[in-house]
Formats: C-alpha cells, structure tokens, sequence
C-alpha cells in the first residue's frame, strides 16, 4: 500500500484530494514542530501547548487523510506521552472508556439484528413504507432520529439504536463505505440530527440542564423546559432542513431508488415482494426484537432504574447486557464468528478520543476560549455584533472541546460576565449560547455519536468536516434571524 | 447543706472551665484578614519562602504564622503598623499545627508581618513518577500544601510560586483552578482564594495545594525537533512526488 492511496483503500481519488494527501504529512509535521518548538503562551501550562500541536497536526493528518485515520490515532497516542500532553496510563485507558464499549457493544447488537434477519426485515418495511426514494428514505430516518429523541434521552443510545437501521437501510440502497454519497448522506445526517435535536431538549442531554443550573444561579432566572422547547425548537428544525438540504448538494445521491445488492434496479414493488417473501418473525428474530426492546426499554427508562430494580444500570452496561444476550447459550442468535466489529476504528476513536481528552485535561481548551473572550472589545460594540460574535464563538468552541461538560462549565459563565460587562440581559446572550451546547458535529471525537457513525466507514474526516462546518454556519445566521425576530416574540431578546 | 456546697463548687468549676477554655481559645485562635505566600527563586534549585499576614494580636498579645516546611530556615522578620517586642519567634501548637508566635507591643493594634524564609531544595525534588513511564525526562516536581488551622478562617489567602528562569510548568496535579503569568523572566503560578458575601476565602482544615511538575526550556530539544520534523517533511515531499508521477499527470 502506498501513502498516496493508503487513506481510503479502493477510493478513487479527486485530483484536491490527492494534493491533500501529498501536502498531508509535511504540513502536520511543521505544524507540529512550530506549535511545540513555540516559546509557551502565558496562561498555557507546557501541557496544554504540546496538547494543541497534537491536536492540529493529527488534525491536518485526518482531513488529509495522507495516512489512513487509525495510523494517525496510534501516532497521535504516541506523541501525547512523548510530549507529555496527556500521561500514558491515562492516554491507554482510553481504551476502556465506556464510548469504546459501546461502540463495541452496538456492532454486537448490529450483528445480532442482521444475523437474525430483524434488521433486514424492518429496514425493507422502513424503505417499503417511507423511503420509496433515495430523498424520502433520508427524511424518514431524520424524522425518527428526532422522535426518539423523546424517549430515549441519550445522544449515544439513540446514535447505537439507529446503527443498525442506518446501516441496513444504506445497503437496500447499494451503498458501499467510501464510495457512495447516499452512504455519506446518511450517516452524517444521522449523527448531525442526533446533535441538532438534543438542541431542542432540555433534558436530551445533562450539559443543557446544567447550563440552565448556571443560568439560574448566575442570573437568578428559571429557564423551564417548556421555556427552552418553544424558543430553541423553531431554531433546531431549521437547522434540520439546512442539514438535509446542504447535505443533497453537497454529496449528491447516487441513486434514487432502493437497490437490492443482488437484485439490480428492481424497485419498491421487488422490495415489497422480498419483504412479503420473509414470512411471518422467526423465533430468531423474535428473540433479536425482545432484546432491543429490552434495550430500548432500560435505555428509555434510566431515570427510574433505582426505583424499578433497586440499583441502576449505565447507559453502557445496557448496551453490555444487551450485547451478552446475543451470544448466550440458550438464546444463541450469535456466535463470534458472526461479530463484525470494525478494530481500526475502535483504534482511530481512542486516539482520537485522546486527543480530544488531552485538550480538556490539560487546560488548553479552556484557555483558548478565554483568550477569544478576553480579547473581545465590549464597551465599543453593539448588542447584535456582539450577539453574532458570542454565538459564533459558543458554536465552534467544539472545535476545541470534546467533553460537553467542560464547554459549558467555562462558556456559559463567560457569556453571563460579557453580557453584564455590556450591561444587557445576560438570558439574550446566555440562553441561545446554550442552545450550541450539542453542536459538536464537525470531527468524530467531538461526542459519541460522531464516533459510533464515523466507525461504518462511510464518510471521511474531511466529509463530516465540509458538511457540518456549513451547517454550522447556517445554525449560526439562523440564530442570528432568531434574535431579531423569534426570540424577540417570546422575550428572549 | 453539703449538698448544697457541693453544687456551688461543681458550678464555679464549670463556669471557671467554660472560662478557661474562652481565654485559651481566644489567645490561641488569631484573626487574619489576609495570608499571602509567596515563593521566589534564589537559585536553580532552592526557594525563598515569604509569609505575609495581616492580622490581629489575640488575648495575649501573640501574633502567628504557619510554617509547615522543616526544612525552612528563618531569615528576615519585618513588621508594619504595629511593634514587635522581639524578632525571634516562640515555637507554638495551635490544635496540633506548629506555629511560630511573635509577641507584639500594642495588643489592641493589627499588624502586617512579613517573614521571610529559605527553602532549600524547593525546585531540585526529581519527578520519579515520570522515569516510570513515556515522557519528557529532566522533570521536577513542586509541591506545597497549606491547612488553614484558625478555627475562624482566613479572610483572603494566595499562594504564588514562582519559576527558576528558564523553567516552565509542565503539568499541574493540583489545584483545579489557578492562574499561569510571567513576572520579569519567571513564570509564576497563584491560587487566589478570596472571601465574599460573609463567606471566607478559606475555612477551618480547608487546604490549598499545589502539586505541579516543571521542566527547562531546552534549545537543544527545539532543533533536534526540527531537524527531526523537516527530515520526515522532504523525505514524504520526496516519496509522495515520485508516486505521483508514477500514478498520473493530472497531479502535477
């Protein structure tokens, strides 16, 4: 294998991608030997400086993909120790992180439902009934991406329970990772709708309520969930459409219709007749349907674990039990030849994960936030310019943040004193940067689910890049247009 | 009537004791509006260690610092806004923490009392846990923690250290929160506790600590980092141009 080739194997390359993958490595070296060999910013721990050389050049080494994604993971674990950006034993330990187990744990389920036929069977009824087109097949999956945002209030458990349908429904379609658009389409959509309308929950994810806890506290002011839903709701369906509609001209579709892989264009009515054909449920299938519904079920109800069980089980240690029932004697849907669990890009995650771990751990992420906001000229700039610089901000701070948490500890209260430094209502500023907490769609270390869609190998680095950094910017003037018309209905601004 | 004795001398005795304990507690728990420490470097390897506090003699006249190092050796004693009447401080516990008590003159006045230190050793304390594992060598780890022992608080505390020249901060274990700066050529990190709305900056047994690890600049490290990075650049500009031409023309 050869460097030039050597980042998506069978791809043929654009004349820009393979200049990318020439330039790749020589850019990410003297980036790296430029940030390091750096005389340290004041506020920056040796740390902190080396953890964002790390970052940038392995960075340049994804987009590029001059080598392929999981040798940049493994030299990005090295030159994090070397470096001392992050120590070993943390850096290794990455590995056992629960995203890494759930990710494990959703192919499992995924081989389960595939083996057993289940994820055959509803991904023809899904295509049958609502993806009669490349486009309504796309619409349908954001759709239910959204629904279930209602029940099952995690990002990760909603990303592993639309794996498998995602998957399937990508292969009716003839997708093959690397190649096809329609691929790409949907699994960015996928991990883009799953951020976007957590956007619109208060409770689809803890950072949100506990941005509204530092509001309170900062402020004195109660956002209630209903609050939140009805202004952030207008915003997260809109940035929905940009997603989908972007995303179309972006990676133009392909195909139009289903393609079965072995069937040529045969058309909806084939899929009908092959889904008509399957019969009534296997006992194998019904076996498959009881554990994800048991997933599904114990997922949805985390909340009441302690109350239901006496004890509470984990987002992971569902996805863990879920996965155990597949392989078990007497269920027996599975055995470890049927896993097919893609090694390098549990490997590319936790490096990546690492990277990202590294610029939260060691300050660093927190010190180019405040160097942004530090900079900032308050007393000379108005509410509006002010307002698209702060959202600006709050949206691509993810860049420089893996964990939500930490983004919102060190934002939320930076927006709340620039906004009393400007002397106008802190809710007019805090409130929408609150509602880019979930944005973290531009990299897959950014959150789970970037991760979990990132390791079917349908799109690259440089995909999820292009496609969420326009989105993003859409998000951005759409909350700008929010500021001067619907937020200023409901108060907000 | 014995009885009745009995009584009045248990009730002197518990008066007495309650007494007792309010003078003892008095003349032994100083009120400090502030404790600043600050750690400056004389040489590569020892520190000096300067405590100023400003505070209010207690029942007995004292006035206290804390020194938790052995190892410092005492070196200049100055005092503003009040008289000392002697410039060798008594040995004192308060609870079970060592502190040195200096006597002053006007016992209803406040002092600032500024006391300085040498600590030997401070900067040149080997990072043993890096030569475990992958990293950078030649690191040093710097550590000091402080307990507030004063049953009321302290009102504001800071804790600076400052770095030998040429030094800088590798990592920091502790504290969570802290500020990095330069002063002159040095580089400093500082913990500010400040009290607000009645509140103190630190409480009774709160500790401050810092546990960080420094490291030298080294140009030598810098080069070798270049030479190293400009090899691997020419040598893939090199390799990818040939596979280039080997592929196709619409590249070049």
């Amino acid at each position: 294998m050869n460097i030039l080739t050597a980042g998506i194997e069978g791809k043929e390359k654009t004349n820009f991608e393979k200049w990318l993958s020439y330039l790749g490595v020589p850019i990410a070296v003297i980036i790296f030997a430029l940030l390091f060999t750096m005389r340290t910013p004041t506020g920056l721990t040796l740390q902190g400086k080396s953890a964002i050389a790390v970052f940038l050049a392995v960075f340049v080494l994804w987009v590029s993909q001059a080598v392929p994604t999981f040798v940049s993971s493994l030299i990005a674990i090295v030159l994090l120790t070397l470096t001392s950006a992050w120590d070993e034993k943390s850096v290794l330990g990455v590995f056992g992180y629960d995203v890494i187990w759930l990710m494990i744990s959703a192919f499992i389920i995924t081989s389960g439902m595939t083996k057993t036929g289940l994820a055959n069977r509803v991904a023809l009824w899904l295509v049958s009934t609502f993806g009669k087109t490349a486009r309504r097949a796309l619409i349908s999956l954001i759709i239910a991406n959204f629904v279930i945002a209602f029940i099952v209030p995690s990002t990760t458990a909603r990303a592993a329970l639309m794996l498998p349908i995602a998957l399937l429904v990508a292969q009716a379609y003839g997708a093959q990772p690397g190649k096809s658009n329609f691929g790409k389409l949907i699994m960015i959509q996928e991990l883009q709708v799953n951020n976007i309308s957590t956007t619109a929950i208060l409770t689809a994810t803890a950072p949100q309520i506990m941005a509204v806890g530092i509001i309170k506290d900062l402020t004195g002011y109660n956002v209630s969930w209903s609050e939140w839903f009805i202004a952030s709701l207008p915003v997260a369906l809109c940035t929905m459409i940009i997603s989908y509609l972007v995303g179309l001209m972006i990676f133009e579709p392909e195909v139009s219709v289903p393609v079965m892989e072995d069937r040529g264009n045969d058309g909806i009515g084939k899929l009908k007749e092959q889904l008509r054909k399957m019969g009534p449920m296997t006992k194998e299938e019904k076996k498959a349907l009881f554990i994800f519904c048991l997933t599904v079920f114990l997922w949805a109800t985390d909340k009441w674990h302690v109350q239901m069980f006496g004890f509470k089980i984990s987002l992971v240690m569902v996805a863990i039990i879920s996965a155990t029932l597949f392989y078990l004697p007497f269920i027996g849907l599975i055995s470890w030849k049927d896993t097919k669990i893609p090694w390098d890009l549990m490997i590319f995650s936790a490096g990546a994960y690492a990277v990202g771990m590294a610029l939260d751990k060691s300050g660093a992420a927190a010190w180019a936030l405040k160097a942004v906001f530090g900079s900032l000229d308050l007393g000379k700039i108005g509410f509006f310019p002010l307002y698209m610089i702060v959202i600006f901000i709050a949206i691509f701070s993810h860049l420089v943040f893996t964990s939500k948490t930490v983004r919102t500890a060190i934002l939320i209260p930076a927006v709340i004193g620039i906004a009393n430094a400007a002397g106008i209502n802190p809710i007019a500023l805090a409130l929408p940067a609150s509602f880019t907490i979930a944005d973290s769609i531009t990299l897959p270390p950014h959150c789970k689910p970037n991760l979990i869609f990132y390791s079917t190998g349908y799109f690259s680095v440089l995909d999820q890049f292009f496609y969420g950094m326009i989105v993003l910017i859409g998000k951005w003037l759409l909350l700008g247009i929010a500021s001067l018309t619907w937020f200023k209905i409901i108060g907000i601004c | 009537m014995f009885k009745k004795i009995k009584v009045i001398l248990l009730m002197a005795i518990f008066i007495l004791s309650v007494a007792l304990t309010s003078v003892l507690y008095a003349a032994q728990n100083p009120d400090f509006k502030s404790y600043k420490e600050v750690f400056l470097p004389i040489n590569e390897k020892d520190a000096k260690l300067t405590i100023t506090a400003e505070e209010v003699p207690d029942a007995a006249g004292y006035v206290y610092l804390f020194s938790t190092i052995k190892e410092a050796k005492l070196e200049e004693v100055q005092a503003e806004e009040n008289v000392l009447v002697n410039n060798t401080p008594e040995k004192k516990k308060i609870g079970s923490v060592d502190c040195l008590a200096f006597k002053v003159l006007d016992k209803e006045k406040p002092i600032k009392l500024k006391v300085s230190f040498m600590v030997p050793n401070f900067y040149s304390i080997k990072n043993e846990a890096a030569e475990e594992s992958t990293g950078p060598g030649g690191t040093y780890r710097v550590s000091y923690s402080f307990t507030c022992p004063v049953a009321s608080g302290i009102d504001t505390y800071s804790l600076k250290i400052l770095l030998p020249e040429n030094n800088e901060i590798l990592t920091v274990t502790a504290p969570k929160t802290y500020e990095i700066g330069m002063e002159g050529k040095n580089r400093y990190i500082l913990v500010n506790m400040k009290g607000k709305e009645g509140k103190k900056g630190l409480s009774f047994a709160e500790s401050v600590s810092m546990d960080f690890v420094i490291k030298k600049e080294s140009t030598t490290k810098n080069i070798l980092v270049w030479i190293v990075s400009l090899g691997i650049a020419a040598t893939f500009l090199v390799f990818n141009k040939k596979q280039l031409g080997e592929e196709g023309k619409e590249v070049s």
